[in-house]
């Protein structure tokens, strides 16, 4: 078992895929996915820079309007985890 | 005005705010000054009729500026608005607390310099009930400075972090 001692700096980090999924939906705009989810545009700006993590509310809502699972569109990043299984 | 359209209505409103937190501070302050004749124990009837003023000026200045920012649309706060509200908040909190703190421990120095160390009056501000007051007021203004600060900090962090992306 490998044990690091020190914490990670940044625990948990949501990454997303929100700007290709706009891409691949007609070329949609962040004022229009901001409208259709009901938040500002700077709100998806923050989003797509990976700059905020979303309600779980908001992350189903931009699920949904895509069509697609919520892990299809937002990823949970453990770094722990990641550098645990890591090969020696 | 090209410019501005980088800016959101919400970051807008928060810059005038602030502007008009600072030009009531100044304004206040420079006439208390001004009043007492270089100090802050001012006669209390003439400051009733600056705080009237201030008062009137604040109002007609709000009507004309949120006015004209609300003219581009109005916008809904969302999660993330509220979210960086909330951190602004605990800044101002803080603030606040430190102002205060800052207040009576003055108030606690002058006693104790007289009592026990034979200090001068003259070495203190002299807090009478009227100064309390402007320095209790002077802390709430930091205060919601603070908080419009760390807002607009917050909001530009992240458009910045866009940029450089």
């Amino acid at each position: 078992m490998y044990w690091r001692w020190e914490m990670p700096k940044d625990p948990s980090l949501i990454t997303n895929v929100i700007r290709r999924l706009r891409f691949d939906n007609d070329e949609m705009t962040q004022e229009q996915l901001a409208k259709a989810v009901g938040v500002t545009r700077q709100t998806i700006l923050a989003l797509e820079a990976n700059r905020y993590t979303p309600s779980l509310d908001l992350a189903f809502r931009i699920a949904r309007l895509f069509d697609k699972n919520l892990e299809e569109v937002f990823c949970y990043q453990d770094h722990a985890t990641e550098s645990d299984s890591a090969p020696d | 005005m090209n410019f501005l359209s980088n800016f959101s209505n919400r970051e807008l409103n928060i810059w005038a705010h602030l502007l008009i937190d600072v030009g009531v501070a100044a304004y206040y302050y420079s006439k208390v000054w001004a009043i007492s004749g270089g100090g802050l124990d001012a006669n209390l009837m003439e400051l009733v009729r600056v705080v009237v003023k201030i008062i009137i000026f604040t109002i007609v200045f709000a009507i004309i500026i949120f006015g004209a920012i609300n003219l581009r649309g109005e916008e809904k706060p969302d999660e993330r608005d509220y979210r960086i509200e909330a951190k602004a908040n605990n800044i101002a909190y803080v603030t606040l607390v430190i102002g205060v703190v800052l207040i009576m421990s003055q108030l606690f120095l002058n006693e104790l310099g007289m009592a026990y160390w034979n200090m001068d009056q003259d070495n203190f501000i002299t807090l009478t009930p009227v100064v309390i007051g402007h320095l209790l007021l002077g802390a709430l203004i930091l205060a919601s400075v603070a908080k419009s600060i760390s807002q607009l900090v917050l909001y530009r962090r992240d458009v910045l972090a866009v940029g450089n992306a």
